[in-house]
């Protein structure tokens, strides 16, 4: 996924005049980040938001003009503003928002132990937990400077702060994260096979 | 974004890089799953945008717009018009009996009077309303209510618009199963088979015939994966072999238009093996170890048995051909039990090997 980034301006720029090719390049090179970004903002149907934001954009791709660090901007501009009207939404009608039974809720919580168990102990489900879990400001500069891949002037953009302002968000939530215990698990597993080499071997 | 892009974060901690590359990871097929409705939106919506207008088309049909604007600019105002008027007529209680009582229906709470008692008479109310005979409006009231079932569409309409019982229980799709998914063993023989029961029930009871499909997951794939298919049998249940299974694995069945079946993880025991090389000098022997099914750089742990507790007493890293040695000393009178543990990782379980004994040299 990261190595699409740059080479999508001749998908752009087709998905622009109306080709299906090259507008399913930049859908599957963006569709995961954005998704990833939209759980990181806490929507409960992602799916749904992504759709919306999606929506507007294939609407006006026509009047688009930039490159693909401008759509990158664009897209989750969308994503961001989409991800808010369903809050409020949700708000507004809570009991529509109740997302998923009893069931399906263990149904997620064994997925997840399972893929946490089988992969390298931190799934990308664990992973946006831990963004989620900053608080908003520094979430949203995190998820759009290390997901959606923008530099920290577009993060500014996105968000409608100062570059200052985002740069103290991100180091905060830098920070918050280096010092959560998961993270500092995951830092100790690296080096856990050779620690205890040294250890049993002496 | 690559490791260059994020140059002014400065440098990352171990962690931090490590739940970076965890965030920004390849697509997982579920992150993906929308791709066909994108591109069906993509295609409607060039369509409905269609190819770029002449000027004049958008003149006209700008002047279409100004002309049904003055239309129903005019509807209203007569509108307006005709509710200011039938407002005043009721206050003024001019309308006919019957026009009358429905003006009082709608504007009693603003005043207006109601029709006098004999307002169910066909007859104006100020044409004689003790001539009428007693029998004649509820006749006519009867008539009115017998008749308007008959000129009133309504129920012919519900009847069409509803589907008939029994082309509905024949025609409707039945709702998506429920699956569920059980392994006949947590954990297994590395290079073993394991048996997955996939089961499919509707409203409680198992349905029988479903297309299901087995995926796996694993640390070497990272996506779920498609192992087999079945169908699902009288009691709803289908069982699916995987064989030659290397790796630990989550498993899950799945069916069109019904919800993953939550995963089971099955686990898989590499095969260590220890025997003991004893040198010529008889003072020092070699604990030979072979781990089939294990991976290059995995730990193994050589322990000795000792008060009743297994202790270990050194480690190394298995080689490319997954083996290793431990030299020990040979005990002059004593005999030694050791074994081998194979730590576990995310590939597989931990294993132990068979028991060894050194000693005594005399």
């Amino acid at each position: 996924m990261a190595s699409d980034f740059g080479v999508l301006d001749d998908a752009l720029s087709r998905a622009s005049s109306g080709d299906e090719t090259g507008f399913l390049q930049l859908w599957r090179s963006m569709q995961p980040r954005l998704l990833r970004f939209l759980r990181v903002l806490g929507c409960v149907d992602a799916e749904d938001v992504a759709s919306e934001t999606w929506l507007q954009v294939v609407r006006d791709l026509h009047r688009f003009s930039g490159n693909e660090e401008d759509f990158r901007r664009w897209l989750f501009t969308i994503g961001r503003h989409r991800a808010i009207d369903a809050a409020r939404a949700s708000r507004r009608r809570p009991a529509a928002s109740a997302p998923v039974g009893a069931e399906a809720l263990t149904s997620i919580a064994d997925t997840q132990q399972v893929e946490d168990q089988v992969l390298d102990g931190l799934s990308v489900s664990a992973a946006i937990g831990l963004l989620a879990g900053l608080s908003r400001d520094q979430a949203e500069a995190v998820a759009l400077r290390v997901i959606a891949g923008l530099d920290t002037q577009a993060v500014a953009q996105v968000l409608g702060k100062s570059t200052g302002a985002v740069r103290v968000a991100l180091h905060r939530g830098l920070r918050a994260l280096a010092g959560d215990p998961a993270v500092r698990a995951l830092a100790a597993a690296a080096g856990t096979g050779s620690q205890a080499f040294e250890e049993v071997d002496s | 974004m690559s490791t260059d892009d994020r140059d002014d974060l400065g440098p990352l901690e171990p962690g931090l890089d490590k739940l970076f590359r965890v965030l920004t990871s390849g697509p997982s097929r579920d992150e993906l799953a929308g791709e066909q409705d994108a591109v069906t939106m993509f295609r409607t919506a060039r369509q409905s945008a269609g190819p770029p207008r002449p000027a004049t088309t958008q003149r006209a049909e700008r002047r279409a717009r100004q002309r049904n604007w003055g239309i129903r600019r005019t509807i209203a105002v007569a509108t307006v018009a005709f509710v200011a008027g039938f407002a005043a007529a009721a206050y003024a209680e001019v309308l006919p009996a019957p026009v009358q009582h429905v003006a009082y229906k709608v504007l009693g709470f603003a005043g207006v009077p109601d029709a006098p008692a004999q307002h169910n008479q066909p007859q104006s109310g100020r044409t004689s309303p003790a001539s009428a005979p007693a029998g004649s409006g509820s006749s006519q009231s009867a008539t009115g209510r017998s008749s308007s079932p008959a000129s009133s569409p309504s129920p012919s309409r519900s009847r069409t618009s509803s589907p008939r019982p029994g082309s509905s229980t024949s025609t409707a799709p039945p709702p998506p199963p429920q699956l569920s998914a059980a392994a006949s063993q947590s954990q297994i023989a590395a290079g073993g088979s394991v048996t997955i029961t996939g089961s499919a029930t509707r409203h409680g009871t198992g349905a029988r015939g479903v297309s299901v499909t087995l995926q796996e997951l694993t640390a070497r794939h990272r996506v779920w994966t498609t192992v087999t298919q079945g169908k699902t049998g009288r009691n709803g249940q289908v069982a699916l072999t995987v064989s030659d299974l290397t790796v630990n694995a989550g498993f899950r069945v799945t069916a069109a238009g019904s919800v993953p079946s939550a995963p089971v993880l099955v686990t898989v025991v590499p095969q260590v093996t220890a025997s003991v090389l004893t040198r010529p000098s008889g003072r020092r022997a070699v604990i030979k170890v072979v781990c089939l099914y294990a991976q290059p750089g995995n730990v193994v742990v050589l322990e000795v048995y000792r008060a009743g507790v297994w202790v270990p007493v050194r480690a190394h890293r298995i080689g490319g051909l997954l083996k290793t040695g431990f030299v020990v000393k040979v005990p002059l009178t004593k005999t030694r039990t050791l074994q081998v543990v194979l730590r576990a990782t995310r590939l597989h379980a931990k294993a132990v090997s068979n028991e060894v004994t050194v000693g005594p040299r005399v």
